[in-house]
């Protein structure tokens, strides 16, 4: 049989509005065998059939046989369950008596749904408040027991831009308006179960709506948005964004090349293969945030084309008893939207690239022409960290090998000129 | 509605007590009598049966005494059966309170005419 879709122009909280547009379909020839945000009809709708809802009582997911005789008893069929809430009734006999009597019984008979969503509301209140401590918790109280210098408040900036991405956006927007929808829906039921519970008629329903209609349309939108971006998240391979060649990378970065003495070569191009299991390991990482339009990392890993001398852990003869110098580079480029973001951005990004069991010091260098340069170095002097910024332009890198970062501030301060 | 702020019977609420003063009932029963005995002045909807059903159990005003049929154990709910409830203690005086609220204002209002 034919389908005709609707989307539901009211709160499902609405009972008399929904009641009132059940009729008008049914005016129209439509008789609804779903219904819910998204209503289903059939073009079976006898014009004239009124429809009731009846709030379950939370106890019963069926009406009993003995409820359902009294009500076909008055005059009443049973279609259907709606969700968790209602139970529809309709019946195409003029002459049959109201399912409610009076006013006040239909006031009394939502008192389990008023219940419900005062202890959903409760739920609720328990479960996000649970939530934002334990997110609160992660972020500035959990200490890792390898973690050797805990800093809880220096990557407060680089979260903030994470929190500006489209994505987070995406789900704050749509869990704010989610609120915002049931908060409406919550005021409108109270209405109409006051106004019932003390004997008065319901206020009138404002009826039909296009707002509705529209809220549940970008609801949907946003909803399918928010699925395709987690499912890109989820599978990298399917994410342009992310492990980007590094040869088909065309914005500017410092080349690993570039800090080097020695002649280094990527991987593949000094053994023409690919490094050990296809591991990439010059690749680039594009991300975005309101706060900072242009954000993306290169990491960078290259190989002496001369062999050492020095046997290693791993290999007592690597390369018949010779080790290979492979400097690495990480390395993080930022042009923000607000300049003074600019050095807490840097700290919280030396931060986020400090390797937590070592202990670290830093130190402010001068150069001129860049409003600062932060210098990071442990005790080994394996690894190292500098941190620069001019205006809105931030770059910020890890470096592992011979060179000594505080000496190619020149070659580096052109990342953010 | 708490039982504290609940006020004056309504009438139907009034009917539905009255049915269990000599006997038990069960849901269609109840529907019968209150048309009979109000000839038909008051008719009890399905709907506002079950809610003050569900409402009187809550104050305790009355109490299951009988479910017949047999229990869907394949299901969560207990369709097919019937069951009857009787007026507690509570419930009676509940009952006579306002039946005594009922006569005192049929006795002001008579008054006033005179």
């Amino acid at each position: 049989m034919k389908k005709i879709r609707k989307i539901l122009p009211l709160s499902i909280y609405d009972i008399p509005g929904i009641e009132n547009w059940l009729e008008e379909q049914a005016n129209l020839g439509l008789f609804p065998v779903f219904l819910n945000s998204w209503t289903t009809f059939t073009p079976t709708g006898i014009p004239g059939t009124r429809f009731r809802l009846v709030v379950k009582t939370g106890k019963e997911n069926e009406l009993s046989l003995e409820q359902q005789e009294l009500f076909q008893k008055a005059g009443w069929r049973y279609a259907y369950s709606v969700s968790r809430i209602y139970f529809l009734f309709y019946t195409t006999d003029p002459e049959a008596a109201e399912i409610y009597s009076d006013l006040e019984s239909r006031g009394f008979s939502l008192e389990p749904l008023q219940k419900r969503m005062i202890s959903c509301r409760r739920r609720t209140l328990l479960l996000y408040s649970v939530l934002t401590a334990a997110v609160l918790w992660m972020l500035f109280f959990f200490k890792s027991k390898y973690d050797v210098q805990p800093d809880h408040s220096a990557r407060f900036t680089l979260i903030l831009l994470y929190l500006f991405q489209p994505g987070s956006l995406l789900v704050f927007v749509s869990a704010f308006w989610l609120w915002m929808q049931h908060l409406r829906d919550q005021r409108l039921f109270r209405r109409i179960y006051r106004a019932l519970s003390q004997g008065m008629a319901p206020p009138p329903s404002k009826g039909p709506s296009k707002a509705i209609v529209r809220a549940q349309l970008i609801m949907a939108a946003l909803l399918l948005l928010l699925v395709f971006s987690l499912f890109i998240n989820r599978f990298d391979i399917l994410n342009p964004w992310v492990n980007i060649p590094i040869e088909r990378f065309f914005k500017p970065y410092i080349s690993i090349q570039s800090i080097e003495h020695e002649s280094v070569l990527p991987w593949e191009e000094l053994f023409e293969e690919e490094p050990f299991g296809g591991k990439q390991e010059n690749y680039a990482e594009k991300k975005f945030s309101f706060l900072a339009p242009t954000w993306y990392s290169v990491t960078q890993e290259a190989y002496s084309s001369q062999s050492g001398s020095k046997p290693n852990y791993f290999s007592p003869k690597p390369e018949n008893g010779v080790e290979r110098y492979a400097p690495d580079l990480d390395a993080t480029y930022f042009n923000l939207l607000i300049p003074s973001l600019s050095r807490p951005t840097a700290e919280a990004q030396l931060d986020a690239y400090r390797l937590v069991n070592l202990e670290w010091n830093y130190a402010e260098l001068s150069c001129p022409g860049l409003d600062f340069a932060i210098y990071g170095t442990e005790p080994d002097g394996i690894w190292q960290m500098l941190a620069i910024g001019k205006g809105t332009r931030v770059a910020v890198f890890r470096y592992a090998g011979r060179e000594q970062l505080s000496e190619k501030l020149q070659t580096l301060s052109e990342a953010v000129n | 509605m708490n039982e504290k702020d609940r006020g004056p019977l309504t009438e139907p609420m009034f009917y539905t007590l009255m049915s269990f003063l000599h006997q038990e009932m069960c849901g269609i029963e109840i529907t019968e009598f209150v048309a009979q005995k109000t000839h038909g002045r008051v008719l009890l909807g399905p709907g506002t049966l079950y809610t003050l059903l569900g409402k009187f159990q809550d104050e305790k005003l009355i109490e299951e005494t009988q479910v017949t049929g047999r229990k869907c154990t394949y299901r969560l709910t207990v369709t097919g059966r019937k069951r009857t409830y009787r007026l507690t203690e509570k419930g009676r005086k509940v009952y006579l309170e306002e039946l005594e609220r009922l006569k005192t204002c049929v006795h002001d209002g008579e008054e006033a005419l005179l």
